[in-house]
């Protein structure tokens, strides 16, 4: 899931704890994952922080948020990943970022 | 969990007497019993130990318990990263699913269908990776159905399940009837 280079700082904490937030209240999702650093961090230290699932890094094409998650058994993981992919990019075009420079790249685990 | 009744014991009481009674109060014999309240003194740490292995509430345990459910948790998510398929690309950028919701699809389809079990599954991934994935599906069916039918049913099943259940495109669904069954 990771790629190069990481760089979190591009979207503040705050808003992608917003985002995360916004994919949660989609009908279907039952769970957003943690990346695999959060997986460690998470086994070994205590819980991660709600933003830390949406994983965000510069590409040469601009900016690329990637979040995986988990879907009601009786929900329909193409309609769910897209509700969820639209709900980050509402809460990221809410603070100024551009739609069509920012990739949302959404998995269903 | 109860002791020996072969220990030393001076009295007329068992020790499997005294154990059953260490959750009450001492009684009016015991009270006046040296042997017994010896007893008492001996028992009480094992069963003191008996109780909270029974209630589970050991908070090493517990700690335990919690660690290796993260762990576990971590894992499962990590395999179900192992291998991706892209749903569709939107506007906004991929939606990916996790192999191991595709093979589930399939078992569940097949596990719906009477007179079959499923044998092997697996995903062909189209030559160039826009392309819709490709199924193939092995079984073995109950004596006496039909071959043809059988793997006619499982194409319809699996391809109802992928289209409720998952929402992706599949290109072809090859069933082969390898074995049957009494």
């Amino acid at each position: 899931m990771t790629q190069s280079p990481v760089d979190l700082t591009v979207i503040s904490s705050e808003i992608r704890c917003k985002a995360v937030t916004a994919v949660l209240d989609v009908v279907g999702v039952t769970e957003v994952h943690p990346p695999t650093r959060g997986i460690w961090k998470n086994m070994l230290l205590s819980s991660t922080e709600p933003h830390e699932a949406l994983l965000v890094h510069r590409t040469a094409r601009g900016l690329v948020a990637e979040l995986d998650l988990s879907v009601h058994d009786d929900s329909n993981a193409v309609a769910v990943a897209a509700q969820a992919q639209k709900a980050v990019s509402r809460v990221l075009a809410a603070h100024g970022h551009r739609v069509q420079d920012t990739t949302v790249k959404i998995t269903v685990l | 969990m109860t002791p020996s009744t072969d220990a030393p014991h001076s009295c007329t009481r068992s020790e499997d007497e005294l154990w059953a009674s260490l959750g009450s109060p001492p009684d009016a014999h015991e009270l006046q019993c040296l042997t017994c309240q010896e007893q008492r003194r001996r028992l009480a740490p094992l069963a003191q130990a008996a109780q909270e292995w029974k209630t589970g509430t050991d908070p090493e345990e517990s700690l335990l318990e919690g660690i290796l459910g993260r762990v576990m948790h971590g894992i499962r998510t990590e395999i179900r990263r192992g291998t991706l398929f892209t749903l569709t690309v939107t506007p906004l950028g991929p939606l990916r699913i996790s192999s191991y919701l595709l093979l589930e699809a399939i078992r569940d389809a097949v596990d719906s269908i009477e007179h079959v079990e499923l044998r092997t599954h697996k995903i062909i991934p189209h030559a160039d990776d826009a392309g819709p994935i490709s199924l193939a599906v092995s079984l073995a069916m109950q004596a006496g159905q039909d071959g043809t039918e059988v793997a006619e049913e499982t194409r319809r099943t699996i391809a109802a399940r992928f289209a409720e259940r998952i929402g992706m495109p599949i290109g072809t669904i090859n069933v082969t009837v390898e074995d049957v069954f009494q």
